[in-house]
């Protein structure tokens, strides 16, 4: 059974007199412990298809399994639930809540979920230590730098050991050097959870690593790189899509 | 365990790190808990400033009035009342019918309880009630109970009235918390929108505010209760009653204060809880970053131009619409609150009856009639002139009041005037030959020179005394407290008397219908009367008030004799309550042939009315107060946390090249037509709501009694309203900009999450 399944998910904004197609029919199958990255141009979808995967928004129509359940028909308070133990969420911004300190936003999922802080003791420990956020608990966010402040929200996003992780454009923020980073530590994370990550990303160097690659393109997915790293697309196409990730 | 700590924790970090925006739920718990520990202090108090200042105007718990010599001497001399040691009562004084005291005279016998008051009164009962009945089996001698006394075994109205106005103290206090929140809850979505990413729902952001609302009660617990007890105090002593705080009101009022935050949290967390994760993070700013400077908006199809600012004010119109309301309200409240206890003044500086004599009309019946007259008592009989003769002669009167009237409908008689005069304040007709126009909404009431003295208490113009030596009739120009006739001393009236009738009158026709049918079935001659004197604040209800001499009045009303029933005695203003204990006794005497006569003395029990009223007057000043300084409270904040919003839209305009001079701009014309309208509908609706309210107090209030209430909306009440409204929208603005200025530059700003302490 996929971990991650959507299927024909439609999402439409009204702007003023007309109306946006921001996801249109896009289904995917996703099967535990891949990892799946999503590209395409600005504007295209990506972070809408995302969200609605992440149980963050609700579509206009379709359906998302995540482990077989339904979360489009869950009421608000059981899809929050369900988020909190079984999805992470990295933003584009790290999104740390100001007033708490590093540890604190790590530690707030098993707040909300009313969980005792000693169950996560030592996954706790790990992950700081692999995120290199040891010495900088006690820091607000406003005194972390932008690299350090995402790898703090990326050990939020799994403090819980979700089993899907979705992560848009976590690199988007940060330089070439923190992009890198914090990409190896997500991938060495995932090999020590086992987790899925579904990633939105503008950099095809980062897709390049992952098991498939998807291409959102005004609303519609497509698959751009299968797992055998067979690209089912024509030459001028995936031109089209270099030169559409590079501005 | 541990978890509750991390939420006492998640919560103290909200409100401390926030402190700039949390400390106005500082004030506003401040305002809450002042409020309310105001309620409840002031009705857990209830009693006791009752009793005390009972106490003040009563030495005695009981008075057996009308006693005869043989009852005195029981009391007087009981064993219980020789020895000391078993002594349960005291007699304080006797007064006499007859100063002289002559064997078969009465006397109204002043008694006080030792010792717990009520088993020691239930003790005197069971003791004497039927030895009393014994002395004097036919008598006319009854036990009054005092103040004193009811204050002790009743006040379950008081305890009423005192739920009442908590239960409306605090629904004032969930509306004002309500919307506080509710300004947090939208300005703040974004850490909502982060807390429920992370598995958080309703619950947890409900139990989360819950607990922040928790911390800051406690924290503005002590001060509140320190200002409330303060403010009581002052309130209380002046009005000359003893106030003790009870340890009870306040754990009450925190009670009350944790359920108001309980239920008026719901609200806005329900709301941020439906929306999704996605829609309250991304929602962090509506204002559309800036629209074009110049824009113009339709309006009705025209395209107007306006200015950036107007356009500002146009485009939020919906979060201003729901702030100048709110504000609007809280302040009409306290317009209103003020009205009421402008009211409770007017009331309280009239000048109440002392005693009032009734004249109980039914008749014993049978055996007892029998009795009654074989004993050559003389039954069912009325303030005579006889009676007015004697109770006239007593010293320290300084009035006396007959009360009777007739409506003019029943003697088949109606009024005639100037139309001009009437100006539609009651419904007249023409007459069949079309020369007068009348109305019959009038009563008729005698009067006398016995009662100059107490129509002079009124406010008229023309001579009372020339009026009536000439025969001339006195009539009131209002209804309902409101002046409705424009008629002049020296001004004619026509009164229609019955000559005879000609055909039938259904009886159960009222109104203009009846007098229709009268005019039709009967005919009349006018008498013309010359209005010697009009009366502006007798509590009138719907009807015209005509004072008519009573050798006049008798042949209009067909009476050979007017049998007044009810008489309202005055008593010179130096007369102390001891001194009018005694005088009503000497009334009693007075009118001691007469076995129906009832006479009751209210002279002490209208003062603690008074001091009562006073009481109220003043919780309603101090809760009218708190209920203004809600206005700034709401107004600030909602204005800070609504301009951080706009932040970014402030930042872009700076970009473009506007700067700090157009957002100053911006926000002060923001303030200024805001607060403009909040004033000019605060004007509106508390002139309004105080008219209003005036009416129905003349309408309701003033059954039987006789104050006609005139004060409406106080040009300094509105005056006050105003400045706060135009302030507090003046101060918000000012806030806001004072933070944009304060702010890093306009790049920072941009990138930054909108909320307070980034
Ligand atoms: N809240 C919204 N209201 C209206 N339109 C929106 C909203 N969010 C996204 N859109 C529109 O939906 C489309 C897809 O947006 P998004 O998913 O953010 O794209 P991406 O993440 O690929 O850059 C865009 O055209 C955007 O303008
Ligand atoms: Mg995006």
């Amino acid at each position: 059974m996929p971990i991650l399944e959507t299927e024909n998910i439609i999402k439409q904004y009204r702007q003023y007199d007309h109306t946006v197609t921001a996801v249109d029919r896009a289904s995917i199958k996703v099967e535990a412990g891949e990892f799946i990255a999503i590209i395409g141009a600005s504007g295209s979808g990506k972070s809408t298809f995302l969200n609605i995967c992440a149980g963050l928004d609700r579509p206009d129509s379709g359906s998302v399994r995540i482990r077989g359940n339904e979360i489009t028909k869950m009421k608000p308070d059981e899809l929050g639930r369900f988020r909190g133990t079984f999805i992470g969420f990295v933003f584009q911004k790290h999104n740390l809540i100001p007033q708490f300190t590093a540890l604190e936003n790590i530690m707030l999922p098993t707040v909300m979920l009313n969980k005792d802080a000693y169950h996560f003791e030592e996954h706790f420990k790990k992950l700081v230590k692999a995120l290199d956020i040891e010495d900088r608990l006690d820091y607000l966010p406003s005194e972390l730098s932008s690299g350090q402040a995402q790898r703090v929200a990326l050990a939020r996003a799994m403090i819980n050991r979700p089993q899907v992780l979705f992560a848009d454009e976590p690199t988007g923020s940060l330089d070439r050097a923190n992009a890198d980073e914090v990409l190896e530590l997500l991938l060495s994370m995932r090999e020590l959870t086992g987790q899925t990550i579904v990633m939105v990303t503008h950099d095809l160097l980062i897709a390049e690593r992952a098991d498939k690659i998807y291409r959102m393109s005004d609303g519609k997915l497509s698959l751009y790189k299968d797992e055998n790293g067979y690209r089912r697309n024509s030459y001028s196409d995936a031109l089209e899509t270099a030169k559409e990730l590079q501005n | 365990m541990s978890n509750f700590r991390r939420d006492i924790r998640l919560a103290r970090k909200n409100v401390f790190y926030d402190f700039r925006a949390f400390v106005w739920f500082f004030f506003a718990m401040f305002i809450i808990e002042s409020f309310l520990s105001c309620a409840t202090l002031s009705a857990l108090n209830g009693k006791n400033a009752a009793y005390k200042s009972a106490e003040k105007n009563f030495d005695y718990h009981i008075a057996v009035k009308n006693a005869n010599l043989a009852q005195y001497d029981l009391l007087a001399n009981d064993l219980a009342a020789k020895y000391e040691s078993v002594k349960y009562y005291d007699v304080v004084r006797c007064a006499a019918q007859d100063e002289n005291m002559p064997s078969g005279s009465r006397c109204d016998i002043y008694i006080r309880f030792r010792g717990d008051v009520l088993s020691s009164y239930s003790r005197f009962t069971r003791s004497f009630h039927d030895s009393l009945r014994q002395y004097d089996p036919k008598g006319n001698w009854y036990i009054y109970k005092s103040p004193l006394l009811t204050v002790l075994s009743g006040g379950a109205g008081d305890a009423v009235g005192g739920v009442l106005f908590i239960a409306a103290a605090s629904v004032l206090c969930v509306f004002f918390l309500r919307t506080m929140y509710g300004i947090r809850t939208t300005g703040f979505k974004f850490s909502y929108g982060v807390f429920m990413t992370c598995g958080g729902g309703f619950g947890k952001i409900y139990s989360s505010s819950f607990y922040e609302m928790t911390l800051i009660a406690l924290i503005t617990f002590i001060p509140s209760s320190v200002v409330s007890c303060t403010a009581l105090k002052i309130i209380y002593s002046a009005a000359g009653f003893a106030f003790s705080a009870s340890g009870w009101g306040f754990i009450i009022s925190l009670g009350l204060t944790l359920i108001v935050s309980c239920v008026s949290l719901y609200t806005p967390c329900k709301k941020v809880s439906r929306r999704t994760p996605v829609q309250n993070l991304t929602a962090e700013d509506n204002s559309d970053y800036a629209k074009s400077p110049r824009r113009s908006f339709e309006f009705w199809r025209v395209k107007i131009p306006l200015k950036y600012e107007l356009a500002s004010l146009f485009r939020f119109r919906k979060y201003y619409i729901v702030l100048v309301a709110v504000c609007t309200l809280f302040a009409s409240v306290y317009a209103l609150s003020r009205c009421v206890s402008e009211l409770y003044l007017e009331k309280i500086a009239l000048p109440e009856d002392d005693c009032v004599i009734c004249f109980d009309t039914s008749e014993p019946d049978g055996e007892g009639k029998n009795e009654a007259e074989e004993n050559g008592q003389t039954v069912d009989r009325y303030y005579d002139l006889e009676a007015d003769r004697s109770v006239g002669s007593i010293e320290g009167i300084k009035y006396i009041h007959k009360v009777y009237e007739t409506r003019a409908g029943d003697i088949l008689s109606h009024v005639a005037v100037d139309t001009d005069a009437v100006s539609g304040a009651v419904d007249t007709i023409k007459t069949p030959d079309g020369r007068e126009e009348v109305f019959n909404d009038a009563v008729y009431l005698p009067y006398s020179d016995a009662e100059i003295a107490y129509l002079s208490g009124y406010s008229y113009d023309g001579d009372l005394n020339s009026a009536i030596n000439n025969g001339e009739i006195l009539i009131c120009d209002t209804l309902y407290g409101k002046r409705s006739f424009e008629i002049l001393p020296g001004d004619t009236i026509k009164i229609a008397v019955f000559d005879t009738q000609r055909r039938y009158i259904d009886p159960s026709l009222t109104g203009t219908d009846l007098l229709k049918r009268q005019l039709k079935a009967c005919d009349f001659t006018y008498m013309e009367y010359k209005v010697g004197a009009v009366i502006h604040d007798m509590p009138c209800g719907g009807e015209m008030k005509i004072f008519i001499p009573e050798d006049e009045y008798r042949p209009l009303c067909g009476l050979d004799e007017i049998e007044y029933r009810r008489v309202e005695i005055g008593y010179l203003d130096e007369i102390d309550s001891d001194q009018a204990d005694r005088l009503e006794a000497r009334i009693s005497g007075a009118l001691a042939g007469y076995g129906n006569a009832k006479i009751s003395g209210v002279h002490s029990s209208a003062e603690l009315e008074s001091e009562l009223s006073r009481n109220i007057y003043a919780l309603l000043r101090i809760t009218s107060v708190i209920l203004l300084l809600a206005v700034p409270v709401m107004w600030i904040f909602s204005q800070m946390t609504f301009c951080y919003k706009r932040g970014k839209e402030f930042s872009v305009l700076e970009y473009i090249g506007l700067g700090k001079k157009t957002v100053f701009k911006l926000l002060t014309v923001d303030s200024l037509v805001t607060g403009a309208i909040g004033a000019a509908l605060y004007t509106i609706i508390s002139l309004a709501g105080c008219s209003a309210l005036r009416y129905l107090a003349n309408r309701f209030l003033t059954a039987g009694g006789r104050i006609t209430y005139y004060s409406a909306a106080k040009p300094a009440m509105i005056f006050c309203g105003v400045c706060v409204l135009m302030i507090s929208a003046f101060a918000g603005s000012a806030a806001a900009y004072h933070n944009y200025k304060r702010n890093i530059g306009p790049k920072d700003r941009l990138n930054v999450n909108v909320e307070f302490g980034e």
